[in-house]
């Protein structure tokens, strides 16, 4: 990510947004903005108009409605030009987490459009701008316009070291050279965070809006921790991802 | 038992009242308007929010919500199980106590 990308102006909400907020989302438009490491920039930023679109899909709708996903047949409305595949990923993900499976994880990477790579990729772009919408949702602003593509080509660079179980993705194996480059040397860290770990930039990205939204993932397992200047204590904040992951049917 | 205050962890799912944390009915209606795109909801539940706990608190409560609406996904689409470790079956009982699973 680019340290030079400018704030988000928040200026138009009701109430008064830290900066930090501020420049990690400007710094997140900025990331989603430049080619990945196996997305181009044009594509990254198709992936995050299709999350932001997403939440108004008729057959989104539809398919949240029915008793399994697998009840209704129909055609997402999206404007991305991505390939169906991915589009279907991407809106899954975006309004209906709670109820994907292995078998839907494997049956979109068998496709030509999508290798775990590329997966894991494009489900960090969809998550990071929904979570940017949600937040705007609810200070009371308009979702923030996205930045044009920039320049350049996907830097690729296959990760190593990895294991294939426990997790439908492949993830960096504790203890190697990638894993010391990613985590340092934490020997707690938690399983979700190496949920990105295939594709390191978007690890680093997550690490960086967690330490801003949330806390540092190494203070997590500090029962009393919260990060300086904040205004709700643990327990507010321990509430509050309850909430969200109850209302989402996530058990994490 | 951070606090030392007894927690209702059915106020997780359920209604926020006597949840034991402060402001916590409160904080349930905002953070159930955001993520069901209520906007009359959200502009209600954030005065109310605002009035009890401040606006600070307010843009902190917002915050959280967002980096769990990325935990929630990454977790959901990449398959990642439960930690292991001292908390893992305290995580499972609250996970059934609530109905949630980890889909495989």
């Amino acid at each position: 990510m680019s340290s030079t990308a400018p704030s988000v102006d928040y200026g138009a909400a009701p109430i008064p947004i830290r900066d930090d907020l501020a420049l990690s989302h400007g710094l997140v438009l900025s990331h989603v903005s430049t080619a990945g490491t196996w997305w181009t920039a044009a594509e990254r930023i198709a992936i995050a108009g299709s999350a932001r679109h997403a939440r108004s899909c008729p057959f989104c709708a539809e398919r949240k409605a029915a008793l399994s996903p697998y009840a209704v047949d129909g055609v997402h409305q999206d404007e991305s030009g991505l390939d169906p595949t991915v589009v279907d990923v991407i809106h899954r993900v975006t309004t209906d987490p709670g109820r994907l499976s292995h078998r839907w994880y494997e049956q979109a990477i068998a496709s030509d459009g999508l290798d775990p790579e590329r997966f894991v990729e494009a489900i960090a772009v969809a998550v990071l701008i929904t979570a940017i919408d949600t937040f705007a949702r609810a200070v009371g602003v308009d979702p923030i316009p996205l930045p044009e593509p920039r320049p350049g080509a996907p830097t690729g660079g296959s990760q190593t070291d990895l294991e294939h179980e426990r997790a439908w993705v492949p993830r960096l194996t504790p203890g190697g050279a990638n894993w010391v480059a990613a985590f340092g040397e934490r020997a707690d860290v938690a399983e979700v965070e190496r949920g990105l770990s295939l594709v390191p930039s978007e690890l680093r990205t997550l690490t960086a809006f967690a330490r801003v939204h949330y806390m540092a993932f190494e203070n997590v397992t500090r029962p009393h921790y919260v990060e300086p200047g904040r205004a709700i204590d643990r327990v507010q904040t321990e509430f509050v991802a309850s909430r969200v992951s109850a209302y989402n049917d996530c058990f994490y | 038992m951070i606090s030392g205050n007894a927690i209702d962890i059915q106020a997780v799912s359920g209604p926020g009242e006597n949840s034991g944390v402060a402001g916590g009915d409160l904080i349930a209606d905002f953070v159930e308007a955001v993520l069901a795109d209520d906007r009359a909801a959200i502009a209600d539940s954030r005065s109310g929010l605002m009035a009890e706990l401040g606006a600070e608190a307010v843009v902190d409560i917002a915050a959280v919500t967002a980096m769990f609406t990325v935990m929630n996904r990454v977790a959901d689409a990449t398959g990642t199980p439960v930690d292991r470790g001292p908390a893992e079956p305290f995580v499972r009982q609250v996970a059934d106590e609530l109905g949630l699973v980890e889909e495989h």
